[in-house]
């Protein structure tokens, strides 16, 4: 235990002592953060959070393959570790002291980073800021040990160094981590499937917009485990103390066999496609997360007042505030200016009386159409169209489920940016939108609505629509 | 361990790599307390003999115990007790002096008091200075501070002088004669046949992977078919005939006439002889030296080779 402490302690001071350790921990991701931050408008949010996930990537990235990988070769290349060869040693307190002293360098960058983003970028502080750490915590660790396996296969500088490009060019490119996924073609985005950088990135994007737990993210936390896990084992079994000792070039197989989990995981995803499907999620609610202003329009409040020049707020995919005139100046509120003169801007409508299951009309025999997937549409179509809020009555119970699902987690529908929710009608609000002359709500009746703040604004001037209003609040969960 | 065992024992040890046969069968015993040298030419088989007894590397056949261990199955127990000075070994450039003696320090079951070892090996003022900064010398003496840091009682040193400059082998040579006047054990190699001379008790011969002659430095320069050889000379020339004087085996004069050469198997017999027949010539004596062979020419004699080349 002594010689653990010991290392740590040593291998600290060495880092802080040495000029491109720091560098790049700590001034290459700042350096990043602002051009990147200022380049592409991080004040208005959504760039904020790709942004982060791109600093804080390159940086595990770095500090694995570089800080742990690199500087293992260097000290057997320059005989270090021969001197440690004549103690009586094993490599394990070596391997395990890099991969601690990577993971407390790392850290205080992370804090760093989230405190500059909250302080001038206005980001919020995510809700899971606990999970945000473990996870970059195991990433760290999974990272540090690819990093070690390396140096365990490789023979000379040179090769380590092509070896590290080989690994992190495309972690760095195909991850997201540099160019956003958005951006890429179906294939492309199958491939990235198998990066591990990927699900680094879209977990901590998930964590920051979707308010993500680490249990959403288990699949690829239990890679990158596994990963550190067996890597820390090969490396200490193909540990070698000198450079005169050389492995066959065959060993290199093993950085493969390190980075099975993810091969595993690409597959299954190949299969299962949620990482795919998280990925466009992911890109909608970033396209949509960016603050704009929308000025000079005539708006219908939706309590019957009519602004006839007025401009409206969006923050994060929500109406923020609607001003009079032309609201405050749009570099005050980091936002982004939506000139709309001449056009008019209506609350999502709503069809409080539709079914969603019978787009055609009814048949004796329903279960010959693929009603889920028509159900999809047509909430894309209705969205498309301005009705932000639908209830729907008479669909069969499962398959309006699996639909309301399918919203509620936002893997449905791509047309533009505001994503309806949709809840389940509680029976306590039957006749609540009934019209007088319509007929009773069947008891699977459901309510689609767009996001609770553009569905209040949407209502009609009526107490009862109020009162619905609440009680979509409260189903909000 | 009982007193009486040797601190090290190795019979018929082998090493191959591959088709190479780095050392071809070498046998030797080496007492408590006594300072055994290995002295042969780079790639004689030196080095791997070493590395082999302080567990570095596996041996191919033969049997070794160091202070009782086999070095290829109690490795970490065999580290714990010796301590070691690699030819060929660095530490980081900014690790301070200090912060290397406590990092070795935390390896080992037991350790010496770090500024007392500091003050020992002339360091305390360097105690802060980076590795990097340091002079050759200094780096040497921090790593035999390395090598004492757990007190061992056996120590291997694989040519701890190498490459330093003359002033800095003294002080290393007088610290190595402390250590024995401690009753260490010291396997060292070097090429350096003054350093032999000076501090071994014994020496291997070593070349080609076999150990060629073993005993005291001073048995050996005696075996040695080289006679010392006696210089004499006088005020005036020497006279054209000269007697037969005990024990010499040749003699010589060199172009000014006044100084003799003259070769014995026994200097010591042959020298008084000399002197007194210089005496009865009347010859007014002005310089003597005697010259032993050195290791050196016992090496060259038994190997046909000279230990730099």
């Amino acid at each position: 235990m002594k010689a653990y402490k010991a290392l740590i302690a040593l291998d600290l001071k060495l880092a802080l002592r040495n000029r491109s350790v720091i560098f790049f921990n700590y001034l290459f991701p700042l350096i990043f953060f602002f051009i990147f931050g200022q380049a592409m408008h991080a004040e208005r949010g959504a760039a904020m959070t790709i942004v982060i996930s791109m600093v804080l990537i390159i940086g595990i990235l770095g500090n694995g393959l570089f800080g742990a990988g690199i500087r293992a070769v260097q000290e057997r290349e320059a005989n270090i570790l021969r001197r440690y060869k004549v103690t009586p040693i094993t490599p394990a307190p070596l391997l395990f002291a890099s991969v601690i002293t990577g993971w407390i360098l790392y850290m205080p960058n992370v804090i760093l980073i989230f405190t500059l983003a909250h302080l001038l970028y206005g980001m919020p502080w995510p809700q899971s800021m606990s999970s945000i750490l473990i996870f970059i915590t195991i990433a760290i660790v999974g990272f540090r040990a690819i990093g070690l396996i390396l140096a365990s296969v490789v023979n000379s500088m040179q090769e380590s160094q092509l070896l590290v490009q080989l690994i992190y060019l495309p972690m760095l490119f195909l991850s997201g981590a540099t160019f956003p996924l958005s951006m890429f073609p179906p294939w492309l985005l199958v491939v990235t499937q198998f990066v591990p950088a990927t699900y680094m990135v879209t977990g901590i994007q998930g964590m920051l917009l979707r308010h993500e737990g680490l249990a959403a993210n288990l699949q690829p936390a239990m890679a990158l485990l596994l990963t550190a896990f067996v890597g820390l084992f090969i490396s200490y079994k193909l540990f070698r103390w000198e450079k005169e000792e050389k492995i066959r070039a065959s060993a290199k197989l093993w950085l493969a066999a390190v980075l099975t989990p993810f091969l595993l995981l690409g597959l299954w995803q190949v299969h299962a496609r949620t990482g795919i499907a998280k990925t466009k999620v992911l890109n909608r609610q970033l396209a949509r997360s960016d603050t704009f202003l929308i000025r000079g329009a005539r708006i219908f409040v939706g309590d019957g007042k009519v602004i006839e020049s007025g401009s409206v707020l969006v923050r994060g995919g929500k109406i923020a505030e609607v001003y009079e005139g032309d609201g405050p100046d749009p570099k005050a509120l980091n936002a982004e200016t939506v000139e709309a003169a001449g056009k008019t801007i209506l609350p999502g409508l709503i069809d409080v009386h539709m079914h969603l299951g019978a787009p055609g009309g009814f048949y004796p025999d329903m279960s010959k159409y693929a009603t889920d997937k028509s159900m999809l549409r047509s909430l894309a179509a209705y969205l498309y169209s301005g009705v932000t809020t639908v209830r729907s009555v008479g669909d069969g119970l499962d398959t309006i489920l699996k639909v309301r699902s399918i919203v509620s987690r936002n893997a449905g529908l791509g047309l533009i940016h505001l994503w309806p929710a949709f809840y389940r009608c509680r029976r306590t609000w039957d006749g609540v939108f009934q019209r007088p002359s319509g007929h009773s709500p069947f008891e699977s009746g459901t309510t689609i609505h767009s996001h609770p703040h553009l569905g209040g604004r949407g209502s009609a001037t009526s107490r009862r629509i109020e009162e619905a209003r609440s009680g979509l609040h409260q189903s909000d969960s | 361990m009982n007193s009486a065992s040797p601190a090290i024992s190795v019979h018929g040890l082998k090493k191959s790599y591959g088709e190479v046969h780095a050392v071809k069968g070498i046998d030797f015993e080496i007492q408590p307390g006594e300072v055994f040298g290995l002295l042969g030419p780079n790639g004689a088989g030196k080095t791997t003999t070493v590395e082999i007894l302080e567990g570095l590397r596996p041996r191919t056949g033969g049997e070794v115990a160091v202070l009782g261990f086999d070095p290829d199955r109690q490795r970490q127990q065999l580290k714990d007790r010796i301590g070691v000075c690699l030819q060929a070994t660095n530490l980081p450039e900014k690790i301070r002096v200090h912060e290397a003696m406590q990092v070795f320090a935390s390896f080992y079951g037991r350790h010496v008091d770090l500024n007392k070892l500091l003050q020992r090996l002339q360091l305390e003022e360097k105690r802060d200075a980076f590795y990097s900064t340091l002079s050759g010398g200094q780096k040497q003496r921090l790593a035999l501070a390395l090598a004492l840091i757990n007190d061992p009682q056996l120590i291997f040193l694989d040519e701890p002088t190498t490459g330093l400059d003359p002033q800095v082998r003294v002080e290393i040579h007088s610290l190595l004669e402390e250590l024995k006047r401690e009753h260490r054990t010291i396997l060292m190699t070097t090429h350096y046949i003054e350093e032999a001379e000076r501090l071994f008790d014994r020496v291997a011969i070593v070349d080609e992977g076999r150990i060629i002659a073993l005993d005291t430095p001073a048995r050996l320069q005696r075996q040695s078919r080289n006679a010392s050889s006696i210089a004499v000379t006088c005020a005036t020339p020497f006279p054209e005939d000269r007697p037969a004087w005990a024990e010499a085996i040749h003699s010589a004069l060199d172009c000014s006439g006044r100084t003799l050469t003259v070769n014995s198997r026994h200097p010591a017999g042959t020298l008084v002889d000399l002197v007194k027949w210089i005496d009865q010539q009347g010859l007014e004596l002005t310089d003597v030296s005697l010259k032993q062979p050195s290791l050196e020419d016992v090496f060259i004699e038994l190997t046909g080779k000279t230990l730099r080349e």
